[in-house]
C-alpha cells in the first residue's frame, strides 16, 4: 500500500448524481403518465399475457417510443433519459413491451434497416428482442415476442429481423410477460441485418441497453414494493403497535431502502458512462448495475411479501405482483451471476494483467 | 448528472503534487508502522507536519491557522489522503473538537487552545460514551456538579480513543439529573493533565488501542464549558451528525456521497488491493486467479465497493460497514489455510492482512453509532415509520 506515488495523469472526476431540469421534467412527466394510466388494477387485468394495447397506444401517442431512436440525423433521447423513463414504467409494472421495442428500434435505426421491420417501427408496433446467442436448437425464449410484429435477435451468428407473421404463441410464465418461443422459420420474412463479428457486437450492444433499462425498471419495481410495504407497516397494528415500530420489520425495510437508493444511483451512473462513450467503464458499470438491481428487486419483494405476513401471500396484495415480476422479468436473460464473470474480466483488465493495483 | 473528468487548472495540479510530495516525505514506512502500532493512528511528527501546512484544519482560514483550502483543494487533499490510506483517527477527533471549541468556546479558551491545535501540538479526543451507555448516548452518567463558578466532574468514559496522545477531551457530562435525559447534559473541554484524570488502555479485537478514562473529583473552571448549561446534546449532535453523514449532502458535485462509510471503504479497498496481489502471485504452475471461484469472489468485492460509493449518507454508512465485514470474511475464506497465520508468522499470507482485516472490520458496524441506530434513523427519517413506544414502567 506504500509506494503509490503521484501519478501526473491522475484524474479527478465529477461525482454528481443530480438530474438537470430537463431530466427532472422528463422523469416527472413519465411518472405522472404511468401513475395515471397504469394503476395496479390494469396490471391485474392484463394478466396472464402482460400486455395492455390501450396503454401501449397511449404511450406511443405521447412519444414514449419515438423518443428513443431516430431514422435520420436528429438526436434522440439519451440512455440517461431512457433509464429515467424505465424507472417510472417499472414502478407501475407497466404491461407494455417498451424495453424490447426501444432496444430493437435503436438497433434497427443504427443499422439503417428500413425494410419490413423498419416499417413496423414507423407504425409504433411493438418489437421484441432476443437476448441469447442461439446456435442449436434454433429456438429461444424471447421477451415481448408474443405481442410483437417483429423480432430482432441473433441466430447462428446472424443478426436478423423476423416479421410478416402473427406473433408466436404466448407461454405462461411467473412474471406474466408476453414471452414466446421463437424460431426464425416461424416467420414469413427473415431479414439479415448483420453477420459475423459485426452482428455479435451490435447484438451485444443491444443486450447492454436491455440490461440497463431492465435494471432501471427493477429499481422502480423495488421502490414500489418498498412503498407498499412501508404503508402496510404503518397501518397494520399487532401487539398494540403499528408493526413498523418493531425493528424486525423496520430494519428489513431500511435495508431495502438502502439497496434501492444505491441501485438507483448506480444504474443512472452506468447510463451516463454508456451514453458518454466510455465503453470499458460502461461495461463494468452496466454489469454491476444490472446484477445489483436484480438482487435489489429480489430483496425488496421478498421483504415486501414477508412484512405483510399472511396477507402478503394473497392475490389481493400487490406484493405478489411485484414479487413475480422481480424474478420473471430479468431471469429471461439467464442467471444474473453471469455478470460476475464480466466484472472479473474488467478486474483482470485493470489490475491483474496490468500487473499492478489501481489505487 | 456528470461523472466526467474535472478540468483542473495548472495551479490546482501543482497543489495535488504538493500534497503527494508531502506524503512521500512525511509518511514513511517507519511512520506508518508507528501509527499502526499506536492503535489510534497517531504519530507526533507526522501530525505536527500536517499542522505546519495548515492541514489539521484544512478548510479553516489561514488567519485561524487553517489551510485556507477552497472546496476543490480540500477535495484533492482528502482524495489523495484516502488514496494513500493515511491513518487519521486522532487527527479526525481533533478536528471535531476544534470545530466545537470554535463554535462554542469563550474567547479566552479559543485563544488558548486553537492556535496549538492548528499547529499540531495539541490534540483532542472524544469523551462521549460510557460502559453502560453504548449507542444510547443520552444515558451517560458521568456527573459535572456546579460548585460556585467551577465544576466538579466524576465518572468514567469508555472508548476514548486517542486519549494517550491528546491534551484535551471533549466531554459529555450530566449536569441535571432532574430533567429528561437529553436535556440535562453539558459539554466541556477537559484538560487531561488535571488532577483526578486517569487514562487506562483498552486493547481491542481489531488491534486498535482505545481507553477508559476515569474522572475523580476533577476540578474544572467554567471557562472550559462549551455551550449552554444543559444544552450539551445539541452541541455534541452537530458534529456527530456530520460524522454520520447527516445534513452533509454534498452540493459541489465533487465529493463522496457516502459519509462515514467512506472510512470503511478505505479499509475495504486496502484489503481488496492485497487480495488482487495475492490472486496473481504464482502458486506452483498456476495462480489463484485461474480459479473461477476466486475470480467471482473478487468480483463480488468489486461490486460491493462500487455499490457503496453510490449509496449516500446514513445509508452508505450502514452498507459500507456490512460490506466490509462480509467481504473481509469472504477474502479470508478465499486465501486458504495460511490465511489464519498472524503477521510475522512463517508462511503468513500478505503479512496476515486478511485475518487482521476481518478482525478490524467488526468494529465498523459499532463505532460512531451502530448500524442498528442508523437503521432506526433511516426507518424514521426516510421511511416515516413510527418509533416504538417506550415501555410503561
Amino acid at each position: 500500500m506504500t509506494g503509490v506515488s503521484y501519478d501526473p495523469g491522475h484524474q479527478l472526476r465529477w461525482n454528481d448524481y443530480r438530474l438537470d431540469d430537463d431530466q427532472q421534467a422528463l422523469s416527472d412527466a413519465f411518472g405522472d403518465f404511468f401513475r395515471k394510466e397504469c394503476p395496479t388494477d390494469l396490471v391485474r387485468l392484463s394478466e396472464p399475457l402482460g400486455f395492455d394495447r390501450n396503454l401501449w397506444e397511449r404511450l406511443v401517442a405521447v412519444g414514449g417510443v419515438s423518443m428513443a431512436f431516430t431514422l435520420d440525423e436528429e438526436p434522440s433521447a439519451t440512455l440517461v433519459d431512457l433509464v429515467l423513463v424505465a424507472e417510472q414504467a417499472g414502478r407501475r409494472l407497466a404491461p407494455v413491451p417498451w424495453i424490447e421495442t426501444v432496444v430493437a428500434a435503436r438497433l434497427l435505426a443504427r443499422l439503417g434497416a428500413a425494410a419490413a421491420a423498419g416499417s413496423a417501427l414507423a407504425h409504433g408496433a411493438p418489437l421484441a428482442f432476443g437476448l441469447r446467442d442461439v446456435v442449436s436448437p434454433a429456438t429461444q425464449l424471447v421477451p415481448s415476442a408474443a405481442v410483437a410484429s417483429a423480432v430482432v435477435g441473433l441466430w447462428e451468428g446472424s443478426l436478423v429481423a423476423l416479421s410478416g407473421s402473427p406473433p408466436a404463441p404466448h407461454v405462461p410464465n411467473v412474471g406474466c410477460s408476453p414471452l414466446a418461443w421463437v424460431a426464425p422459420d416461424h416467420y414469413a420474412v427473415v431479414e439479415v441485418l448483420a453477420e459475423g463479428d459485426g452482428a455479435r457486437a451490435e447484438h451485444q450492444r443491444g443486450v447492454q441497453e436491455w440490461k440497463l433499462l431492465m435494471a432501471a425498471s427493477l429499481v422502480g419495481l423495488a421502490e414500489a414494493a418498498l412503498d407498499d410495504g412501508v404503508e402496510y407497516a404503518k397501518q397494520r397494528v399487532a401487539f398494540d403497535e403499528p408493526i413498523g415500530a418493531f425493528q424486525a420489520i423496520s430494519h428489513s425495510l431500511a435495508d431495502v431502502a438502502i439497496a434501492v437508493e444505491g441501485a438507483r444511483r448506480l444504474v443512472r451512473k452506468a447510463s451516463w458512462y454508456a451514453e458518454h462513450d466510455d465503453p470499458d467503464e460502461a461495461l463494468r458499470l452496466v454489469s454491476m448495475a444490472y446484477l445489483y438491481a436484480v438482487r435489489t428487486a429480489a430483496l425488496a419483494t421478498r421483504v415486501g411479501v414477508h412484512v405483510q405476513g399472511g396477507f402478503g401471500l394473497t392475490l389481493e396484495s400487490d406484493q405478489q405482483l411485484y414479487f413475480r415480476r422481480s424474478r420473471g422479468w430479468p431471469l429471461v436473460n439467464g442467471d444474473p451471476r453471469a455478470e460476475l464473470t464480466v466484472i472479473s474480466g474488467t478486474i483482470e483488465r485493470d489490475h491483474v494483467v496490468a500487473g499492478g493495483s489501481r489505487p | 448528472m456528470r461523472f466526467g473528468i474535472v478540468d483542473l487548472p495548472a495551479e490546482t495540479q501543482a497543489f495535488w503534487r504538493e500534497v503527494s510530495d508531502f506524503l512521500d516525505r512525511h509518511l514513511t514506512a517507519d511512520v506508518r508502522a508507528e501509527m499502526l502500532a499506536s492503535g489510534s493512528e497517531f504519530h507526533e511528527g507526522f501530525h505536527r507536519a500536517l499542522g505546519a501546512c495548515g492541514w489539521i484544519l484544512p478548510d479553516w482560514s489561514l488567519e485561524d491557522g487553517g489551510g485556507g483550502l477552497d472546496p476543490l483543494r480540500l477535495h484533492i487533499l482528502r482524495t489523495e489522503f484516502a488514496r494513500r490510506h493515511v491513518p487519521s483517527i486522532t487527527a479526525d477527533t481533533t478536528y471535531i473538537g476544534a470545530t466545537v471549541v470554535a463554535r462554542w468556546g469563550e474567547p479566552e479558551l479559543r485563544a488558548a487552545v486553537l492556535p496549538d491545535i492548528a499547529a499540531g501540538s495539541v490534540r483532542i479526543c472524544l469523551g462521549y460514551t460510557e460502559a453502560d451507555a453504548g449507542s444510547d448516548l443520552a444515558a451517560v452518567r458521568t456527573r459535572a456538579v456546579r460548585r460556585d463558578d467551577r465544576w466538579v466532574v466524576n465518572g468514567s468514559k469508555m472508548f476514548t480513543t486517542g486519549a494517550e496522545s491528546s491534551q484535551y477531551c471533549f466531554l459529555l457530562a450530566r449536569t441535571n439529573p432532574e430533567v429528561s435525559k437529553h436535556r440535562g447534559l453539558t459539554t466541556f473541554l477537559v484538560p487531561l493533565t488535571h488532577p483526578g484524570v486517569e487514562v487506562r488502555p483498552v486493547q481491542t479485537l481489531g488491534g486498535e488501542r482505545t481507553n477508559v478514562v476515569y474522572y475523580s473529583d476533577v476540578d474544572l473552571g467554567d471557562e472550559y464549558r462549551l455551550g449552554p448549561v444543559d444544552g450539551g446534546w445539541r452541541v455534541m449532535s452537530e458534529p456527530l451528525d456530520e460524522e454520520h453523514g447527516i445534513g452533509s449532502a454534498d452540493v459541489s458535485g465533487l465529493g463522496h456521497i457516502n459519509g462515514q462509510g467512506a472510512w470503511h471503504l478505505r479499509t475495504l479497498r486496502q484489503v481488496y488491493a492485497e487480495a488482487l496481489d495475492w490472486a496473481r502471485r504464482a502458486d506452483g504452475d498456476s495462480t489463484p486467479w485461474d480459479d473461477m471461484a476466486v475470480r467471482h469472489g473478487l468480483a463480488e468485492v468489486a461490486l460491493d465497493l462500487e455499490v457503496c460509493v453510490n449509496t449516500p449518507e446514513a445509508m452508505g454508512r450502514v452498507i459500507a460497514a456490512d460490506a466490509l465485514i462480509r467481504d473481509t470474511g469472504l477474502l479470508l475464506d478465499l486465501v486458504g489455510p495460511a490465511g489464519v497465520l498472524s503477521r510475522g508468522a512463517d508462511g503468513a499470507v500478505a503479512s496476515g492482512t486478511f485475518e487482521w482485516g476481518h478482525r478490524f472490520a467488526q468494529a465498523s458496524a459499532i463505532y460512531g453509532g451502530t448500524t442498528d441506530i442508523h437503521r432506526n434513523i433511516i426507518a424514521e427519517r426516510d421511511l416515516g415509520l413510527p418509533r416504538r413506544k417506550p415501555p410503561t414502567k
